[in-house]
């Protein structure tokens, strides 16, 4: 059987609250990856601690309004999501819920089906090593899911200026001028356009100074402009390789969920996490690498916009997709349209010198209204 | 099978995209990538539409007809069935405009001939058996009427694949025809594409709305390409204004298109725009434009 690849987002953090499980384990054989979900072994229910090698195991089929307890470490685990058979297609999990590895998590099942666990490991990390720790049990005890999830969207002073989309070596003061008067446009549009890009979901977009009760993330909007490490790609890009112009082959980082290298959050379940984009990111330097942003609004509020619900999209644990939309990792400004938080197969994007790998995992989708439906309470149920 | 998808690289806000590739590595099974297709018409004059099947069905599915500048995407599972179909058998028919003489936006309705002016057939053309595309392109460019041009998963590596085929003989890799296929002689025209919006608004820098501007739009269309010979500049382009509107009081303004490939334009002799033209990919509800006073 072949290695499976695991994804990574950046420089992989490391797994913690590895071994927390009982010492009576039994060993589940080796699911290397690229079996179907319907070949994936099945774990009992029971709260039996076990070590489970590979990525995919069957919880059997679960009825709706269940309770799920989901214990899940291990040194080289980074992540677990929840999946639930795909109505659309055979042999595939949509994800609703998920954890950061060493968690000790709850799940409430929406509707009835065949669900699964798929374990993701720390990149790099080959056959011998993807090994968990797994306990899963059924509660009697229904749990109370939140409603909503309030993001509150700051904007740093000079974000637009200081550098944000002015070019610090040839911008002119005229350019400076422009940017300072569209300011509070910009901010009012961007703000319109996440509330707009959010309708119909529980995920509510506040100003700046809105009084909110209970847990808040915030998205900031930061001027600075972030050059990428060689190995963070988290949302970091390359511009298209043109041999006449080497001097813009520079990789920047346009957002990230904070702290740096933490990807996403599976599951939502840190409800007061951060996230930013960075403004300065979007501009290039010098006349010959300047983008034409700074004399395009339109530009401007689209892809700000866009990045931001992007990242908001990985703040309650949406990942990358292949299919365009929303949260594909080339959305933002490749493509000049308004785009939606469409359904996709999960991917991953891996530093390859100066390329980038994109590797997918077909048998994983990401269906955001799913995935919405299932961590926060909403009315729809079976 | 070589796995890849469009990537569209970044950094670039002038242009509208460039186009490289990133290998796809598929991870945990057999199953496919999910792809899609989009049908676009980069005609000037005529209507399009095409039929689509996985080689050895029975049944084309038909998209809706396309005006100049329409596209149409849909995901193959919706379409056709499967993720990622390996080969495919296409069908596209051209329809002339019944009242040419006519903007395209003052004419109500939009009625074409009742049957193709030109149509072309491919069988078993190479797909996902071959190379896998996210978004398997196939554009109908602007030609002579009674012929048709069809550019087919441009800037892919399938595109090299399909430049090889003795079908795909036109100087540009792209497929030609002319006349009109016997089974395909009384194929009727579909419904038109339903329409989705083009809006926007036009503030002051300070963000005050920006009454009675006018807004112009125009399709884009695409002709035979050979940045080798200057001759044929320009390749691409935006047609003849095909409908105009004014903004109301809240400085905004819309038109109904089909989603596709259009320039918006600003005027008014009391104003100059940031920018003065934007080229868009439709639906798109929140254009912003800022107005300055000319001095």
């Amino acid at each position: 059987m072949t290695t499976c690849r695991k994804n990574r987002y950046g420089v992989g953090i490391v797994a913690v609250g590895v071994t927390l499980l009982s010492l009576l384990t039994s060993c589940i054989p080796l699911n290397d990856g690229r079996d179907t979900l319907a070949a994936a072994i099945a774990i009992p229910l029971d709260g039996v601690a076990r070590n489970m090698v590979g990525n995919l195991a069957s919880l059997g089929v679960i009825e709706s309004d269940s309770t799920l307890q989901i214990s899940a470490g291990g040194t080289n685990v980074r992540r677990v999501l929840l999946l639930r058979a795909d109505a659309e297609r055979e042999s595939t999990g949509v994800m609703v819920g998920g954890a950061m590895a060493g968690m000790t998590s709850v799940y409430q099942t929406v509707r009835t089906g065949e669900h699964f666990l798929f374990v993701e490991y720390n990149a790099g990390t080959t056959v011998p090593g993807q090994t968990a720790d797994v306990s899963v049990s059924l509660l009697n005890d229904s749990i109370e899911r939140p409603s909503r999830q309030i993001v509150r969207v700051v904007f740093e002073d000079g974000f637009l200026t200081d550098p944000g989309l002015l070019d610090p070596v040839d911008g002119t003061a005229a350019d400076r001028a422009f940017l300072d008067s569209i300011e509070s446009t910009v901010r009012d549009e961007v703000l319109a356009s996440l509330r707009n890009l959010f309708d119909q979901t529980p995920i509510d977009i506040v100003e700046t100074d809105a009084s909110v009760a209970g847990p808040v993330s915030t998205l900031t909007f930061s001027p600075k402009r972030v050059l990428a490490d060689q190995n963070d790609i988290n949302d970091a890009a390359l511009p298209p390789a043109d041999p006449n112009r080497p001097q813009c082959q520079v990789r920047v980082v346009f957002g990230e969920v904070l702290p740096s290298g933490t990807g996403l959050d599976p599951g939502n379940r840190n409800p007061q996490d951060d996230a930013v984009v960075y403004v300065g990111s979007f501009q290039g330097r010098g006349e010959t690498c300047r983008t034409s942003a700074v004399t395009s609004l339109r530009s401007m509020v689209l892809t700000l916009s866009q990045t931001g619900a992007h990242e908001i999209g990985h703040l309650v644990g949406l990942h990358h997709i292949e299919q365009v939309g929303i949260m594909n990792r080339s959305a933002t400004l490749a493509f000049q349209r308004e785009l939606s938080f469409a359904r996709g197969q999960i991917q991953v994007d891996r530093a390859a010198g100066n390329n980038i790998r994109s590797e997918v995992f077909p048998a994983i989708v990401q269906e955001p209204s799913t995935y919405l439906e299932s961590i926060f309470a909403t009315e729809s149920s079976d | 099978m070589t796995r890849f998808r469009l990537f569209f690289a970044l950094l670039s806000f002038a242009g509208f995209v460039a186009i490289g590739c990133v290998e796809i590595v598929p991870v945990g099974g057999d199953n496919p990538i999910e792809t899609s297709f989009a049908f676009t018409n980069f005609s000037r004059t005529q209507y399009a539409q095409l039929a689509i099947r996985r080689s050895g069905d029975d049944a084309f599915a038909m998209t809706p007809l396309l005006a100049p500048g329409a596209t149409h995407r849909e995901r193959f599972p919706d379409v056709l069935g499967v993720s990622c179909p390996g080969r495919l058998d296409l069908r596209v028919l051209l329809f002339e405009r019944i009242h040419s003489d006519l903007p395209i936006g003052e004419d109500a309705g939009e009625a074409v001939a009742d049957a193709p002016i030109a149509t072309g057939a491919i069988l078993n053309l190479p797909a996902c058996d071959t190379v896998v595309v996210e978004t398997l392109t196939i554009v109908n460019w602007d030609a002579p009427a009674g012929t048709g041009v069809v550019k087919i998963a441009q800037g892919t590596p399938l595109e090299s694949v399909l430049g090889a085929l003795p079908t795909f003989d036109h100087p540009d890799s792209a497929w030609t025809f002319d006349g009109v296929k016997d089974e395909l002689t009384n194929m009727p025209p579909e419904a038109l594409a339903r329409v989705e919006p083009i809006a926007g608004r036009v503030v002051s820098a300070n963000g005050n709305a920006v009454s009675n501007v006018g807004v112009l739009l125009r399709t884009r269309f695409r002709v035979r390409f050979n940045d080798d010979d200057p001759s044929n500049d320009p390749d691409a382009g935006f047609g003849e204004p095909m409908a105009v509107t004014t903004t109301d009081d809240a400085g905004r303004f819309s038109f109904d298109r089909p989603a596709g490939a259009y320039r918006v334009e600003l005027f008014s002799d009391d104003f100059q725009f940031r920018p003065a033209m934007i080229d868009v990919e439709s639906p798109v509800t929140a254009l912003v434009v800022i107005a300055e006073p000319i001095p």
